[in-house]
């Protein structure tokens, strides 16, 4: 049981999913010539990222299974906000720099 | 005639709105802003429409017909279909009144002219898009017209749209060259 290679292995398969995701709809945009109009379904963008989350957290569930409940909540918790910085760094950093939209 | 502010959903973000001015009729119509004549588009079953926009466009850009904010508009009025499978935007649109009447021509010119001399000064003196968002922005500038040219709507719509209470002072919206240089935003 390795804790920082939980994290190594949840992070690096959440943050490579997300920008193979971010690469697929960029790709899709540019082939339909229209960037500013919506690219990858929305069912298909939104499951897809739910999907890598939850491989995500698995793997990272798998690396914590002997450690205390306690450490084992606050290790989760910590990757959850991690994973929602990275989320926000990827998909909208992805949005508001390719001026694909914005509020 | 009518005016909405639009609000719809951001392409592709689980979290965040961007507003939108919509010009309705119910015939065909065309009008001039800035050096090009625009034609109403359809929006819906007799509702006809001209989609008017700030975007993120690196400086806050305003834009007639963004695709975005078209397609918001269809939806809304029914011209785009929504079905489960295909992404939509969400779209609420909340009616403008002018002294508690809908619209006259009086304002609908006085926001064109408003939207005309903010394109003059979009080339002339840009305001940057802030980063993430987060400043004077799409929801400002649509509330700002909407203020600058006397009508009343509701501000804060559905979503996160963010900074809608903010202003930007009526010397972007006039076309002529101020005294001291405007205040810049973000």
């Amino acid at each position: 049981m390795d804790v920082k290679k939980g994290y190594r292995q949840s992070l690096l398969i959440f943050v490579l999913g997300l920008l193979s995701l971010v690469v697929a709809d960029y790709s899709m945009r540019q082939f339909t010539g229209s960037p500013n109009n919506l690219g990858m379904p929305e069912v298909v963008w939104f499951a897809l990222q739910v999907i890598i989350s939850v491989v995500s957290i698995f793997v990272f569930i798998k690396n914590i299974q002997t450690l205390p409940i306690s450490k084992k909540i606050i290790n989760s918790l910590l990757l959850l906000l991690i994973g929602a910085v990275v989320y926000i760094c990827v998909i909208y950093g992805y949005v508001f720099s390719t001026q694909i939209d914005g509020f | 005639m009518t005016i909405y502010v639009g609000a719809r959903d951001l392409s592709g973000l689980p979290f965040g709105t961007h507003q939108f001015v919509v010009i309705t009729y119910s015939s065909r119509k065309s009008i001039k802003i800035g050096r090009k004549v625009y034609e109403a588009k359809l929006l819906g079953h007799n509702v006809y429409g001209i989609v008017i926009g700030a975007q993120n466009r690196g400086t806050l850009k305003v834009e007639m017909f963004e695709g975005a904010d078209t397609v918001a508009a269809q939806e809304h009025f029914g011209e785009a279909k929504k079905t489960w499978y295909k992404s939509d935007y969400d779209t609420e649109m909340q009616l403008v009144k002018f002294k508690g009447a809908e619209l006259s021509l009086e304002h609908e010119s006085k926001l064109i002219s408003l939207v005309d001399a903010y394109l003059i000064n979009q080339s002339l003196d840009p305001i940057s898009y802030p980063t993430a968002g987060a400043g004077y922005n799409s929801n400002s500038w649509a509330q700002s017209l909407i203020q600058h040219a006397g009508g009343k709507v509701k501000e804060n719509m559905k979503g996160l749209d963010i900074f809608h209470n903010r202003r930007i002072p009526e010397t972007y919206f006039t076309p002529i060259c101020p005294s001291k240089p405007r205040v810049k935003l973000n």
